[in-house]
């Protein structure tokens, strides 16, 4: 039973590493979302455009070669994971995405 | 009997140095070129980021710069004659005369200035009402002066003077003729007619000038994709050269296609290359008066050339000739 609760435990540090805590600290800045195989630019203009209209974010930028898109967000301001979702799916982005962290 | 040759070999002078390169074969009537790149040094400010809507007027190439947030004005020859910087997501830009009109995806406005840079008018705001956007994504002038905007998210064409008053739009999201699903550019040919890239519909539709459904093709239609001669898998960009013909860029395919006004397929290139010689992903396409067409590349930040000839039913002495 300790071994499985053990298991558990480390499965939900990863999780916890790998997955942004809710809301974002603006001191974290940037925040990486991994958009494998984005086929092209308007996919990630999409969604650049429908991230921008929230609030906390400073910035957005493609990062083409990594299959990434970066977010900045402002000092003193917070964008949740749901928030980043929700953009998402406003912008129709049609693939798999994952939020990575920072 | 019809000889049908796979390829033939034609000599074909670019920028006065002469190269031998593989014609693909295609099944149209109609031989086009090899891409060849063209231009665009990485020194003097014109190397590019992102190249996607290009425009040709009075022997200049006009380029926007999305990443660089920037119009570049280029001569025939790749060197950088001018640049507008200053704008957000620039994704296309119209020329007639001296004034350009630039469409901001992420700003919702279209910018309409002179080549001096003095914007004489910028008109549009974020939304779904008349006049206001949601990404515009495609523009084209007529020869009485009308803007046509392609409106990405609001699946619609809208029509203003040259000043910015709007004037009428049509479309709305569907897979019906007259209907949209993100439409990204616009091209207006000499008979007032519009041609617009209807992208993820996979097909281009052609209106008159008050919005009235006239013609569509790519495929079999209802939104379908594919890899055949005339079919389209994402129609991204468009445009008319002086005999009226349509060059469209068929980004997944990594290809351009040729078409008559009436949509019956006449070439395409760019499918058989490889390596370098390989499209990744066709952004924008513009027509010279020479029957040059120019091509950006998203992903590979830069501009080729296409010269597509009347050739029909040829060997490799006529291929050769069409090619030159």
């Amino acid at each position: 039973m300790e071994a499985v609760l053990q298991k558990i435990a480390a499965a939900l540090f990863s999780a916890a590493l790998l997955v942004p805590a809710d809301p974002l600290p603006a001191a974290d800045r940037t925040v990486i979302v991994s958009v494998p195989g984005i086929p092209g630019p308007y996919c990630a203009y999409g969604v650049e455009k429908r991230l921008y209209e929230l609030d906390g974010v400073h910035r957005v930028v493609p990062v083409w070669e990594k299959e990434q898109i970066r977010i900045l967000i402002k000092d003193g301001e917070t964008v949740t994971s749901e928030q980043i979702r929700a953009a998402f799916e406003r912008s129709e982005y049609p693939y798999d995405y994952k939020i990575l962290g920072r | 009997m019809r000889a049908i040759s796979l390829s033939v070999v034609v000599a074909i002078v670019v920028a006065g140095t002469t190269a031998y390169a593989l014609v693909p074969w295609s099944p149209a009537r109609e031989i086009c070129s090899p891409i060849e790149p063209w231009g665009v040094a990485e020194t003097d400010g014109a190397r590019l980021n992102r190249p996607m809507g290009l425009a040709w007027a009075g022997g200049f190439l006009y380029v926007a710069d999305t990443e660089h947030g920037e119009i570049k004005k280029l001569a025939e020859n790749g060197r950088l004659v001018a640049r507008w910087p200053g704008f957000e997501r620039p994704v296309t830009v119209a020329v007639t005369g001296d004034t350009l009109y630039v469409a901001d995806f992420l700003s919702d406005r279209i910018t309409r200035l002179r080549a001096d840079g003095t914007v004489i008018t910028r008109w549009g705001r974020s939304g779904s009402g008349d006049g206001a956007f949601d990404a515009p994504s495609g523009i084209a002038v007529d020869r009485r002066g009308n803007v046509y905007v392609a409106d990405f998210y609001n699946h619609r064409i809208q029509k203003f003077t040259a000043d910015g008053k709007f004037l009428l739009q049509w479309g709305g999201k569907g897979r019906r003729g007259g209907r949209f699903r993100f439409p990204t550019e616009i091209a207006v040919n000499d008979q007032g007619e519009i041609l617009v890239a209807d992208a993820y519909n996979n097909r281009v539709q052609k209106f008159n000038r008050q919005g009235d459904y006239l013609a569509q093709w790519g495929g079999v239609g209802f939104g379908i994709a594919g890899r055949w001669p005339g079919w389209f898998r994402l129609a991204k960009s468009l445009t008319v050269d002086r005999r009226g013909d349509v060059y469209v860029a068929d980004a997944f395919n990594r290809r351009i296609q040729k078409f008559t006004a009436a949509g019956e397929l006449l070439g395409q290139s760019g499918t058989r290359a490889s390596g370098d010689r390989q499209l990744r992903y066709p952004a924008g396409v513009a027509a010279d008066p020479n029957g040059r067409v120019y091509v950006s590349d998203f992903f590979a930040n830069r501009i080729w050339k296409i010269e597509c000839g009347r050739s029909r039913k040829t060997g490799p002495a006529d291929a050769a000739r069409t090619g030159g």
